[in-house]
């Protein structure tokens, strides 16, 4: 089921158009990463979606409520968490819960309780908000997010401040919300290690534009023909080999021991063909695993020597 | 229903600040405070009667004559302390027969001084009137004793306390024995009347002293338009020039029949203590002084305003000058209206009871402006605060529309600060019947509209009370539009406080000049309302009748109601449409 469905949105700020033409969707039980350099449009996006900006075009739907139009219907499936956790610091962490809890029909003492219990904060909670730590702040603020128990949530990099146990307890939770309770969540972040492990889907933006959607899942695709991949070569003539892939116009390089090439699957076993052929000894092939950041830097990299 | 839910969610928020708490108690405790202090410091300066007012004598050394010590705050302090000096340095150098003459003219004073200031010891008695008449028939009468002196000595005798020309003194060498003896009578029984009104502290006496004095005026007045006309008739060429003389000698005569004598005779027939603080003595002192206002105000035909360039530079053209002097009679006679009405109900306006309860809670509502303030510091930051902490991302993600959020805040600081104030004005309303006495709310008020049986203190009260509240409704719109549009605390509070000090200010500026009319259209005269109610008291009605209606701005209450809420309801809708649409940016 479709949780979030933003279609061909824009915004322009200042005659500057921050995001362009953007489409995605978040389905229940999915975690999706939002990636992207700083100044890409990842917290312009998301404030678009919790209705804290206007709409220049295109548009936003939360479980099939358009946020402009039905902004109250909307607002009850979601729950977030944008920029820092911004909270009343003269208040208690359960007086801020308190306070935001009353904007919902029935959420109770009950569960204010429950999620302090569920972000861990323990004795903590009946502290005033200014003796928090950033991390404490940030379980604050993730609990306010899931006061009302929303099918959609989204996080605005919820892993700043965390230290590394609050980073793992935070992922455990948001799949187990995922899994058990089919929350959508939607989560940017610049810790791509983080994503690749948290995340079953990763969109990638650069420049206010979608440039990728990649899909993990623990899904092995390196035996997809079509792929591009990383190879060494371990010859006995690197130079030659080094000039001869030059000649052929494609992704090089030339370290000490060996030769990388950046080439189609497909396309191997010719190159290692045409290599014998020119009577070059080959010790090894490597192909080696592709990692998020690696698709993250060519990607983004290559947006933005396209657009300059 | 959600949204009223919101108010109440906002107002448990706000009054979780300790801040609200602290200037909460503060105000309330003002409300109590207030009607103790002035009941405990005795309020405005005393009451000295409506003529004499005496610079307080600071760290003047008592007067020791006699034995008899006359302290500095004793009417007869500084005519003693002269009497007694000039005598002593005379004798110190006494060779003349004039000299002598004054030692026995100075002990005959000091005598009938020492006798007075041990009656009249306190600064706001009637009697103290008395004591420089007392002086002059003392002289009279020594004059007429020493007919047998030289003239010269004699004047030098008198002329340390009284001056006589000597062409005056030669008319009492001039009369025969027994009119002599006629005028010594005559005096020593008006030196004996004084003595029995001060002595005995006879008031009617001194009514009927007043009444005789007033006579003796109309029959000097009298004599001399008499002696004129038969100047005319003698030189008709003088007829032009004092006519203008009798016709004013004989308004003077007309007001002092009209208005003087019927005051000092219904003080009398009402057995009025004079300066005894009885309410009806103002009242009857009142409707004087309007009334001989009210002769000052009478309107001059055309020609004679063209003829005179005074007027026609102080009120432009004719057809201002007769509006503000029909402005200024028609105050003449509501005041005059007031005060009989509370003659005739034997009940008085809280005009005359400055220190009663009604014009006590009449005169707090001022503080309808000490809400203002307050409103402002928890309205300017009501908005702004939540974008300077951030907290407004957190907020503005709920399932409840910008327009409600915004609106229950407001809506509920609007509750906690009528609840403020009213409860404030309530509390006063009380500790000033406790204090002052609850029976002077029973009193009516009066206004020529309200007919003769007045309005009572409730229905009289109840419209201002609710009328500067909207001081506050402004106010809080205000710092509210601010806390919105700017996004900055400080900003938000200083705006409208410095707003609201410069407008009274300027007000004060611009209100006495008669050029700027316009003024009166601003919400500069309004932002004060209480001011149209709170009164400086009876003291003060001439000046304030006679200024309020020169100035050039001219203030109409209900325009002034009517400008401050649509004023707030615009920067409320503004700020409303500011809000809806602006970008959290961060």
């Amino acid at each position: 089921m479709e949780l979030l469905k933003v279609e061909h949105l824009t915004k322009v700020i200042k005659k500057k158009t921050i995001i362009n033409d953007l489409s995605f969707t978040i389905n229940s039980g999915e975690i999706v990463g939002f990636l992207g350099p700083n100044g890409a449009g990842k917290t312009t996006t998301i404030k678009v979606i919790m209705g804290l900006f206007s709409i220049t075009n295109g548009s936003v739907r939360i479980c099939g409520k358009d946020i402009v139009t039905e902004f109250e219907e909307a607002m009850k499936n979601v729950g977030g968490i944008v920029e820092n956790p911004d909270l009343y610091k003269r208040m208690t962490g359960r007086g801020n819960l308190r306070y935001y809890a009353s904007m919902y029909d029935n959420v109770g003492e009950n569960d204010i309780s429950q999620v302090a219990e569920l972000v861990k904060m323990g004795e903590r909670i009946d502290d005033k908000v200014k003796s928090y730590s950033l991390g404490m702040r940030q379980r604050v603020g993730l609990a306010q997010a899931l006061l009302h128990k929303p099918r959609l949530l989204v996080l605005d990099e919820p892993t700043n401040g965390l230290d590394p146990i609050g980073i793992k307890e935070l992922r455990d939770l948001l799949k187990y919300l995922a899994k058990k309770a089919g929350t959508g969540v939607f989560i940017s972040s610049h810790l791509l290690s983080e994503m690749e492990i948290m995340c079953d889907r990763i969109y990638i933006i650069d420049n206010g534009v979608l440039i990728g959607e990649k899909s993990i899942n623990g899904h092995d695709d390196s035996q997809e023909e079509e792929h591009i991949f990383k190879y060494s070569f371990i010859t006995n003539n690197n130079e030659k080999v080094y000039s001869i892939f030059k000649s052929m116009n494609t992704n090089c390089s030339l370290t000490e021991s060996e030769v990388q090439l950046i080439m189609k699957r497909s396309e191997i076993p010719d190159i290692i063909k045409s290599l014998i052929g020119e009577g070059i000894d080959i010790y090894a092939v490597n192909q080696k695993q592709r990692s998020l950041e690696d698709d993250f830097i060519s990607m983004t990299t290559g947006s933005k020597s396209q657009i300059r | 229903m959600d949204f009223l839910k919101l108010v109440q969610i906002e107002s448990k928020k706000i009054f979780s600040s300790k801040f609200l708490l602290i200037t909460a108690a503060i105000i309330l405790l003002g409300s109590i405070a207030f009607p103790v202090l002035t009941k405990a410091t005795g309020g405005r300066r005393p009451n000295y009667g409506p003529y004499y007012y005496y610079e307080p004598a600071y760290s003047q050394e008592d007067l020791i004559i006699d034995g008899q010590v006359i302290d500095a705050e004793n009417p007869c302090y500084w005519d003693l302390y002269d009497i007694y000096h000039t005598r002593q340095n005379i004798q110190e150098y006494a060779s003349t027969r004039a000299d002598d003459l004054t030692i026995e003219f100075f002990d005959m004073l000091l005598e009938k001084y020492l006798q007075m200031a041990a009656t009249i010891t306190q600064r706001n008695d009637y009697r103290q009137q008395l004591t420089w008449e007392m002086s002059m028939q003392l002289g009279e009468k020594f004059i007429l004793e020493h007919l047998d002196e030289e003239i010269t000595d004699l004047q030098q005798a008198l002329q340390y306390r009284i001056y006589k020309d000597p062409t005056e003194l030669q008319k009492y060498y001039e009369m025969t024995e027994v009119e002599v003896m006629e005028k010594l009578d005559e005096t020593n029984a008006k030196i004996a009347l004084i003595d029995k009104i001060i002595l005995d502290n006879d008031y009617i006496a001194f009514y009927d002293y007043n009444i005789g004095g007033q006579y003796t005026q109309i029959q000097s007045m009298e004599d001399q338009i008499a002696v004129l006309e038969q100047d005319i008739i003698e030189n008709p060429v003088n007829e032009e020039m004092y006519n203008d003389q009798i016709e004013s000698m004989r308004r003077s005569i007309d007001n002092i029949i009209n208005i003087s004598i019927p005051t000092q005779q219904y003080k009398k027939d009402n057995n009025i203590v004079p300066n005894s603080g009885d309410w009806r003595e103002e009242a009857v002192n009142n409707i004087e002084s309007m009334k001989y206002m009210l002769v000052d105000f009478t309107i001059l035909p055309q020609e004679d305003f063209e003829k005179d360039e005074y007027l026609k530079q102080q009120y432009g053209n004719y057809k201002d000058y007769t509006e503000k002097m029909q402005k200024k009679a028609d105050e003449c006679n509501e005041a005059i209206y007031v005060a009989q009405a509370s003659l005739d109900n034997n009940k008085p306006d809280m005009r005359f009871v400055s220190k009663g309860a009604r014009n006590q809670t009449v005169n707090f509502l001022w503080y309808s402006m000490a809400v203002a303030v307050f409103g402002v510091l928890i309205g300017g930051g009501l908005i702004a605060r939540e974008f300077q902490d951030g907290t407004i991302r957190l907020l503005l993600i709920r399932p409840k529309t910008r327009t409600k959020l915004l609106l229950s805040k407001l809506l509920s600081l609007l509750l906690i600060c009528a609840l403020l104030y009213f409860g404030a004005g309530i509390v006063n309303m009380l500790v000033n019947g406790i204090v002052f006495g609850f029976s002077d709310f029973t009193y009516p008020n009066y206004t020529v509209s309200s007919g003769a049986a007045g309005v009572g203190f409730l229905a009289y009260f109840l419209p201002k009370f609710l009328v500067c509240y909207i001081t506050i409704l402004f106010a809080v719109s205000t710092a509210f539009f601010f806390s919105v549009s700017t996004k900055n605390t400080a900003v938000s509070v200083a705006v409208p406080i410095v707003f609201f000090v410069a407008s009274l200010i300027g007000m004060e500026l611009l209100a006495n000049t008669v050029r700027y009319h316009w003024v009166a259209f601003t919400p500069l005269p309004y932002i004060n309302l209480a001011s149209f109610f709170t009164s400086s008291g009876t003291n003060d009605i001439w000046y304030d009748i006679y200024y309020s209606t020169e100035r050039g701005v001219q203030p109409i209450l209900e325009y002034g109601v009517a400008l401050l809420t649509v004023l707030s309801g615009l920067l409320v809708t503004a700020a409303t449409l500011i809000f809806m649409k602006k970008d959290i940016t961060d």
